[in-house]
């Protein structure tokens, strides 16, 4: 019990620091990506509007979108192989 | 001091190697000749062992199941048969006492024999008495049957992402927020020497005046 307490314990630390280090990289991706949009000026008119707020509201929309969800995979994937590895051990 | 980068590395490399070659799964075509279990002291060979099942108490003296098993080439190949429960390496096998049954059923003998493929991690070695750790067995074929290392192909692909991954991050990381930073220091440290030499020259001036 105590082996799969400590593996609970310390996969989670580890899982927690994969997440927060991706998400990091994430938004930094996406923010770059928007800066560049806006400096090229191929913008409409009315989309442009002020820089830091098209970046802002840039920004919210990742927030809410798919591919921020689909960060929950870096805890998904790995627990859920687990999972089946040990269900494929007392199966076999 | 290329010399000396070059052997770090070169050792980094091998200890990566050594570890990952100790860890990933490999598969052995073999025939089994016998199962014992046999009582242990482990000692300093400690590290090649696994803990003791799952739901028994430690102990450094302990029953091991082992299976002897013999190559086509008629070399010899001992394994142990152990739980790794929830420890390392990952492989989460708690069940030793079937995979022991499994080669019980699978012992054959010389003139009829009954090839199997044994999955196993770890390595033989006679002079500090260790052995590789059996995790599956699966009757093949013959001695010549193929087998596709999924698993290996698997972890070493998510590895290698992995590792470009973290390069990546790195380089997003250093553009983003350590360049600006060092621009900033070095922008501040122009200001200082330049509000320094503008004194400089005001009390130049102040002395030629005077």
């Amino acid at each position: 019990m105590i082996a799969l307490f400590r593996l609970l314990v310390v996969g989670l630390i580890v899982l927690t620091v994969i997440y927060w280090t991706v998400l990091v990289y994430a938004r930094s991706v996406r923010r770059e990506r928007l800066e560049k949009e806006y400096d090229e000026g191929s913008l409409d008119g009315d989309v442009r509007g002020h820089r830091d707020d098209y970046i802002e509201k840039g920004m919210a929309d990742y927030e809410h979108g798919l591919k921020r969800k689909l960060l929950w995979l870096v805890y998904i994937l790995p627990i859920g192989t687990v999972l089946v590895l040990v269900w494929l051990n007392f199966e076999g | 001091m290329r010399y000396v980068k070059w052997s770090l590395g070169g050792l980094v490399a091998l200890l990566l190697f050594a570890f990952l070659h100790y860890t990933l799964p490999q598969h052995d075509i073999v025939r089994i000749v016998g199962t014992e279990n046999r009582r242990m002291d482990i000692g300093e060979n400690a590290w090649f062992f696994a803990s003791p099942d799952v739901g028994t108490a430690a102990s450094t003296s302990r029953d091991i199941f082992f299976i002897n098993a013999v190559y086509p080439d008629g070399g010899t190949m001992e394994y142990r048969n152990e739980d790794t429960g929830w420890g390392w390496p990952p492989y989460f096998k708690m069940d030793s006492f079937s995979v022991a049954t499994a080669a019980k059923e699978l012992v054959s003998t010389k003139a009829n024999p009954v090839w199997v493929s044994v999955t196993h991690y770890g390595w033989r070695n006679q002079l500090f008495t260790i052995f590789p750790n059996a995790v599956s067995l699966r009757q093949v074929d013959g001695p010549d049957a193929t087998i596709i290392p999924l698993a290996n192909i698997v972890i070493l692909t998510a590895f290698l992402l992995a590792l470009f991954m973290m390069r990546r991050m790195w380089l997003q990381f250093r553009e983003r927020t350590i360049d600006p930073a060092v621009i900033d220091m070095q922008e501040g440290i122009d200001d200082l020497e330049s509000g320094a030499r503008g004194i400089g020259e005001r009390v130049r001036r102040l002395f030629r005046r005077g």
